[in-house]
This record gives structure tokens, sequence and C-alpha cells, in this order.
């Protein structure tokens, strides 16, 4: 079972990989906190988001807005994540790269 | 029947069960990670707002097309994921707000939803599906929105 592991690139874009459930949103949210302006969230390895998952994702990118210039980017969203983001409403409410 | 306790750290517990069961039954990844997400989401509720304080049960067993979980809560206040609130997906961002997407997401993902109440009023049994996309009712798919 892969737990949530977060890193931020050189090029300041943040990497999940494993689940991002309720038992690690907290973590999560700190480390997006961190972050300012436009942040690419590369969710290629997250296998799992669960709704408080979109939580911290949707509480982050209005953060990221409020600030004036800042959003949040989400690059390799598939498999059971772009289920997900549909069925949620959340695919309207980002700008989703392939 | 697992037992777990009452508590939002149980989850990696309950997922290394669900993977476990899954691997044993020869159930893929897709259908894994949609079941963990319905039991997640109806496990987090009973736990944030169910009031009870005994241990929770899950069984998983295998149907026809999928995964049938039934979660057992001893002593909870009982909730019906079908009743709960409709969430506006077309909403604008600054009309959506984190919570309240959890149930509302179970009734797309999962078919066959039954509560039965325990008959002293406390405390629940769920039993849920899950199914492969390519089954009858398996949930709509995303394409079709």
């Amino acid at each position: 079972m892969t737990m949530l592991a977060m890193e931020t690139d050189p090029q300041g874009r943040v990497l999940m990989k494993g689940r991002l459930d309720a038992s690690q949103a907290a973590a999560a949210q700190a480390f997006l906190d961190r972050h300012v302006g436009v942040l690419t969230l590369d969710c290629r390895a997250l296998d799992y988001l669960s709704s408080a998952g979109l939580g911290v994702l949707l509480k982050t990118h209005k953060r990221l807005m409020a600030s004036g210039a800042g959003r949040l980017r989400l690059t390799g969203v598939g498999g059971h994540l772009r289920d997900i983001f549909v069925f949620s409403g959340f695919d309207r409410l980002f700008e989703i790269e392939a | 029947m697992l037992r777990f306790p009452r508590a939002i750290d149980a989850l990696p517990a309950i997922f290394e069960g669900t993977e476990r069961w899954c691997a044993q039954h020869g159930i893929e990844k897709a259908l894994r990670l949609k079941l963990d997400f319905v039991i997640e989401e109806l496990f987090t509720n009973l736990v944030k707002y169910g009031a009870g304080t005994a241990a929770v049960g899950l069984t998983l067993r295998s149907i026809d097309d999928g995964v049938q979980a039934v979660i057992d809560d001893p002593d909870g206040q009982p909730f019906n994921p079908g009743e709960a609130a409709p969430v506006d997906t077309s909403a604008p961002l600054e009309r959506r707000h984190p919570g309240g997407l959890g149930l509302h997401l179970v009734r797309r993902l999962a078919t066959d939803v039954d509560v039965q109440r325990n008959p002293s009023g406390l405390g629940s049994r769920i039993r849920v599906s899950v199914r492969h996309p390519a089954s009858p009712g398996a949930g709509q798919n995303p394409q079709e929105e």
C-alpha cells in the first residue's frame, strides 16, 4: 500500500504519489499551503483521490486565486482521478492538462 | 468480517484489507479503487457524524460483475447515502465549497445501496456494490455527462 508522498521539483511543480485520502488530507493541505502563485500539481503517480482530497485541492485553488494571479493547475489526471473529477464537476473548476 | 476502530486513522488498515482481499479474488485495480472510494466515504461519514463508539465491521463479497461491501455500524446514528442533499456540480467556483461531495459521489459510483437500521434504533448495516465499468448499472460513464 503506497501512502501519500509529496515533493516539489526544481521547476516548482508539486508531485504527488500514492493515495490522497482523508487520513492524508491534513498533511497534503499543510504541504500545499507552503506554495504561492501559479502552482502545477502533477497527478501522474497519484493513484487515488477521495472527497477529502478534492477538498484539499479546492481549498488550495481558492487560496491561490484569492492572492491575485495565482491558481492551481493539474496535470496527469487519468483513470480513477478523472472519474472523480468529472462526477464532482471539478473538471470545470480547474485547468487540467493531459 | 474485519473490524476497524471508528477513526479516520483506520483508513490505511482498511485499504490494506481491501487490497489483500482484491488480490485474493482477482479484482483489478480500477475496480478496487472504486471500492476503496465508496468504503472511505461511507466510513468517514460514520466517523464524523455517526456518534457511535464501537468498532465498524467490513465484509467484502464477490458478486457476478463486481464486489459488494457490507459495513456494519453497531451503535452509530443511521444514515442513508441515498438521502444526502444533492450537490450542484455545475456551480461556479465561488459557490463550491470543500465537503458535501462524498455521498454524492457514492451515489454516482456505487449501485444497489441498501441500509438496514438495527431494531434498537442505533446502528445499521449498509450494503453497497461496485461493478465493472462495462456492467449494466455500473454508474454513469463520465463521457456521457
